[in-house]
């Protein structure tokens, strides 16, 4: 069985800490630009600038059904 | 191959939404990231996004039976709808181009651009994939910009938990893009 080292969970709490203050200045900056930071957490803080502009799962649903509400109404009278 | 299925694949459902418009419901669920996507990287607003993303699927329904089959993909024709809302608006409301936003011409969709565009409309999808409290906080998080105080108390978690979930959910995110690139 391989051993874990002693400190791995230390070091995760401590990478866990970082990403979340550098999430805290990702959030904070309008252009949504990652700040510079440790190369482990740099390719995390790319995907999370990205997640700034994540669609809101309603509006995706919301738009769904206003353009079925659309289609119906546009075939209700055709027959 | 895979690409000529997905492009057969493609003109059948478009054919079929030609005829039935009930089938315009599949190519709004494969394209609606896309063409989100591609908006908010241009207007970067999320309320004229949601605005320009509504009228290009409103005007893709109304036009889809002028949609003729040339070989290029679906998405093409609505970034190019999505191109020309967004240059109107922007005349309209006489705004300035953003130099990097390559709209000088702006209803013109440069392939590096939909390179882009494809890669965060997959980190979309992929965060529907992800475990439920996972997906929460990342919403909560990123999309209603709430702080980890916050979020612990609508999850009912503590915070060092939400800290630990948003670390797992930007983690799996990456490995399922690393796979998707590979």
């Amino acid at each position: 069985m391989p051993k874990r080292s002693l400190n791995s969970g230390t070091d995760n709490t401590k990478k866990i800490e970082q990403l979340n203050k550098a999430l805290e200045a990702v959030l904070a900056r309008t252009d949504g630009r990652p700040p510079q930071v440790d190369t482990g957490i740099e390719p995390l803080l790319r995907i999370a600038a990205d997640l700034r502009d994540l669609p809101h799962e309603s509006f995706k649903a919301r738009l769904k059904s206003e353009l079925e509400r659309k289609k119906e109404k546009k075939y209700s009278h055709c027959c | 191959m895979k690409a000529l299925k997905k492009e057969a694949d493609e003109r059948l459902l478009i054919e079929a939404a030609q005829q039935d418009p009930a089938c315009f419901a599949e190519l709004y669920e494969i394209n609606f990231e896309r063409v989100y996507a591609y908006v908010v990287r241009r207007v970067g607003n999320r309320t004229e996004t949601e605005d320009l993303t509504s009228e290009v699927f409103h005007q893709a329904l109304a036009n889809l039976k002028r949609f003729e089959w040339r070989g290029i993909p679906f998405a093409a024709w609505l970034f190019r709808i999505a191109a020309n809302l967004i240059s109107d608006r922007w005349q309209r409301s006489g705004r300035e181009v953003p130099d990097d936003s390559g709209a000088i011409e702006a209803a013109q969709v440069n392939p590096a651009e939909v390179e882009q565009v494809e890669r965060r409309a997959t980190l979309f999808r992929f965060v529907d994939k992800l475990p439920v409290e996972q997906r929460r906080v990342v919403v909560l998080r990123f999309v209603e910009q709430k702080s980890i105080k916050e979020v612990a108390r609508e999850i009912r978690k503590t915070e060092g938990a939400v800290k630990q979930l948003q670390f797992r959910a930007l983690s799996t995110l990456r490995a399922r893009m690393e796979g998707a690139d590979a």
